[in-house]
């Protein structure tokens, strides 16, 4: 599966995207939870972001999934920084 | 004049307001200034054959200073393709919320610096208070929910924004 990275994301990832194995159908959180563990940065970042009461914007082939989608191994994951517009 | 003329004229009048109602919703991403009195003269010209006699416009710009500390510029980008589709959301729900007849939003991307414009808002209405309203309304979702990224460069450092201002200092490169 492909994860992409945006703005301050991609910029502590240093890299645009990565490509990781899971096993089995996941949902959207489980994949985060994953990502937590593998990524120390993504783990503070993601702390920072819930302390500010904000959110990530999660697409998945550029669109909007619901909670409960279940992610497969040739879906593109995008994660977007909270929306920092105007 | 004859009539053929006449109904000529008629016809291509109609079909004229018909295309100006198609554009009720109008977004852009873009890395240029816009020339804003072409817009005002447009949506002013446009909206009033329906009766509208209000337009609001607001325009975002850079801050010189934060914190007391110096900004050199600000850098937008933006996620364009979510991002587009997310701001004719946006405006499209304002018309139905408020009742407006047109909604413009232009975001700004690129390397700005203080005093650029980043963000314009039209909306046209008949009455101004519906106006003023949508355009607030715009507003808010547009920076709370659209995907742009922005980068702070001051004299201190360099600093993600993220939400309505809240930071993280750039690492050392």
């Amino acid at each position: 599966m492909k994860i992409k990275f945006f703005g301050i994301l991609r910029d502590f990832a240093k890299t645009e995207s990565v490509d990781i194995e899971l096993e089995g159908p996941v949902k959207v959180r489980e994949l985060l939870n994953f990502l937590s563990g593998k990524l120390e940065w993504f783990s503070e970042f993601l702390k920072k972001v819930e302390e500010a009461n904000i959110s990530l914007i999660i697409l998945v082939n550029d669109r909007v999934i619901s909670d409960e989608y279940l992610l497969k191994k040739e879906d593109e994951v995008t994660l977007l920084p909270p929306a920092a517009g105007g | 004049m004859s009539t053929y003329l006449r109904k000529k004229t008629k016809s291509l009048y109609y079909r004229r307001l018909l295309v100006v109602d198609e554009m009720a919703v109008e977004v852009l991403i873009t890395r240029e200034k816009l020339d804003v009195n072409e817009y005002l003269e447009r949506l002013s010209r446009d909206s009033s054959r329906d009766g509208c006699g209000a337009l609001v416009i607001f325009m975002g710009f850079v801050k010189g200073l934060v914190n007391n500390e110096l900004v050199s510029e600000l850098i937008y980008e933006a996620y364009e393709s979510f991002a587009l589709s997310k701001m004719r959301e946006i405006g499209e729900d304002a018309v139905k919320e408020f009742g407006v007849r047109d909604v413009v939003v232009v975001h700004r991307v690129g390397n700005l610096r203080p005093g650029d414009p980043t963000i314009y808002i039209f909306v046209t209405a008949k009455e101004r208070s519906k106006a003023f309203k949508a355009a607030e309304y715009v507003l808010e979702r547009v920076k709370h929910e659209v995907p742009i990224s922005k980068l702070e460069v001051r004299e201190n450092g360099e600093f993600w924004v993220l939400g309505d201002g809240r930071r993280i200092r750039r690492a050392e490169r």
